[in-house]
């Protein structure tokens, strides 16, 4: 057997094995790879950048926690951003998954910056049929969530105040690692006129691109690229940023064995 | 109690992972748990947040208001009614009513969103003053795109002569879109790795326990061991 047939014929562990080592090397001496921001990614920054102080923002938290290493660093960034503009951020999800992701994630950014709940943060928590609630939420966010998820009586938060239905908020942002963007863009987005962004899963970016397209929705965050854009424009260096370091090197591994892979595959078929 | 989660997360996560050597018993038993504690989860959160929150607890706060509750938790309960055989055909109301109140809502937003609105976004000039020679290029390969792979889509015509090209020039747009899709694809697992050997180099410090340490050397050891009884069971 051949160098070729060996290529073709080898035991998959082995790449198994090499990926693992690739991954793990950079994580424990990072190596510091710059990061180049993306227009997709400003569209979502710009857009909470140019709100004012003490404006009102939902973010849905619509994913599980199988995907909280893609979306937990976006959704810390954004949370990071949000709470440096001193903005009024409420939480809602429309997953049931969602409530312990958003919940998480909420907590641990609110009590690192010093917010309050009920006044400068609140988790709306999860409603059932996803559009049902999101066209509820455009009717009135008091009726579709008569209490908070701590029980507060959401007519009464001072985080809620001004707020009455899903236009009354500034923007937007869905963090999201399914179809659940459609849905906000479609009931939300077009019928309220609230501004949306993607903050989504690398599989789903291109989903979104389409709305991002024909002006739906404002930006995109993909992926951990996208969550270490997010990081670079607000100057800090966090999980997103170390993450890609591991992530340059083993698209470079992965793109030498394809190419490996497939100059023995058409030298094998030649003979 | 934060030790104890952390200790059983590194166990579970490399259990899992030891199904790349090969599938094993103790890769079985972590995707057991994980199914049964998603099942459980999801139950619970049915049950607090929709079932609790949304019928019970405000039919014992006003009953006044309770009969706009009462009457969606009956057809509610109604499809509960598909679990015995004889009385199932009863569930087709709730279903009946459902479906049609969605696709009344769902039917003509998703034309205006997805149809309407993603038409007018391929009908757009392909020069504007000060636009970039980019944009205008960009705007051009857009629009064939869309052509090509509508025409590759229509079916009800003979993909051959000029409709064959065209539909082929199509397929290659699709590809580029597979291809791109699928680098994404890639790169959104290769994230997910990223973020769990992130926390097992994390697990494995002292104030932990070192436990992604032990964990890993016991899940080796184990398959180690399941190795040899399954030797020493096909010589006997």
């Amino acid at each position: 057997m051949d160098f070729w047939q060996k290529v073709l014929k080898l035991d998959r562990r082995w790449i198994f094995l090499v990926v693992a080592i690739v991954v793990v090397v950079p994580i424990i001496w990072p190596l510091g790879l710059p990061v180049f921001v993306t227009p997709d990614v400003r569209g979502v920054f710009d857009e909470i950048e140019k709100l004012p102080e003490g404006a009102p923002v939902l973010i849905a938290f619509d994913y599980e926690p199988g995907s909280t290493p893609e979306c937990d660093p976006m959704a810390e960034a954004l949370l990071t951003h949000c709470y440096r503009k001193n903005l009024r951020v409420v939480g809602v999800t429309t997953l049931p998954v969602g409530v312990g992701t958003g919940e998480n994630i909420l907590a641990q950014v609110s009590q690192r910056m010093g917010k309050e709940r009920g006044v400068d943060y609140t988790f709306l928590g999860f409603k059932a049929e996803q559009s049902a609630s999101i066209v509820g939420l455009g009717l009135s966010v008091q009726n579709t969530f008569q209490t908070d998820r701590y029980g507060n009586d959401t007519s009464t938060l001072p985080v809620l105040a001004g707020v009455e239905k899903l236009a009354d908020f500034a923007y937007l942002p869905v963090v999201h690692d399914d179809a659940t963007l459609d849905n906000w863009v479609i009931y939300g987005q077009q019928l309220t006129g609230v501004r949306v962004g993607s903050l989504c899963t690398a599989v789903m970016a291109p989903g979104s691109y389409p709305f991002k397209n024909a002006g739906q929705i404002t930006g995109i965050v993909g992926g951990l690229k996208g969550g270490s854009e997010y990081e670079k424009l607000l100057g800090i260096r966090g999980a997103a940023s170390n993450g890609m370091d591991s992530q340059a090197v083993i698209h470079i591994f992965l793109i030498i064995i394809m190419i490996l892979g497939n100059v023995a595959y058409l030298i094998t078929r030649k003979r | 109690m934060e030790l104890t989660g952390i200790w059983v997360s590194a166990l579970l996560t490399l259990a899992i992972y030891s199904f790349l050597y090969k599938d094993n018993p103790l890769y079985k038993l972590a995707e057991h748990i994980f199914v049964g504690v998603s099942t459980g989860y999801l139950l619970v959160v049915a049950w607090r947040d929709a079932l609790y929150r949304d019928l019970i607890e405000p039919l014992g706060s006003d009953w006044g208001a309770g009969f706009l509750i009462l009457l969606p938790g009956f057809f509610g309960a109604l499809m509960f009614t598909r679990l015995f055989p004889r009385i199932s055909w009863v569930s087709r109301i709730s279903l009946a009513i459902f479906i049609g109140v969605t696709s009344g809502y769902a039917i003509p937003n998703y034309i205006q969103g997805d149809l309407i609105k993603q038409t007018e976004a391929t009908i757009v000039p392909l020069y504007t003053q000060g636009q970039s020679g980019t944009a205008s290029l960009n705007i051009l390969i857009l629009l064939v795109g869309v052509l090509t792979v509508l025409i590759y889509f229509l079916f009800s015509v003979k993909h051959e002569g000029v409709v064959g090209r065209i539909s082929r020039l199509g397929i290659w747009y699709l590809m580029v879109f597979f291809g791109a899709a699928f680098g994404y694809t890639v790169m959104g697992r290769v994230s997910l790795l990223i973020g769990r050997a992130r926390d097992l180099h994390e697990y494995s410090q002292a104030q932990y326990g070192f436990a992604s340490i032990v964990c890993g050397v016991f899940v080796v050891l184990c398959i180690v061991a399941w190795e040899i009884w399954n030797r020493t069971r096909r010589r006997e």
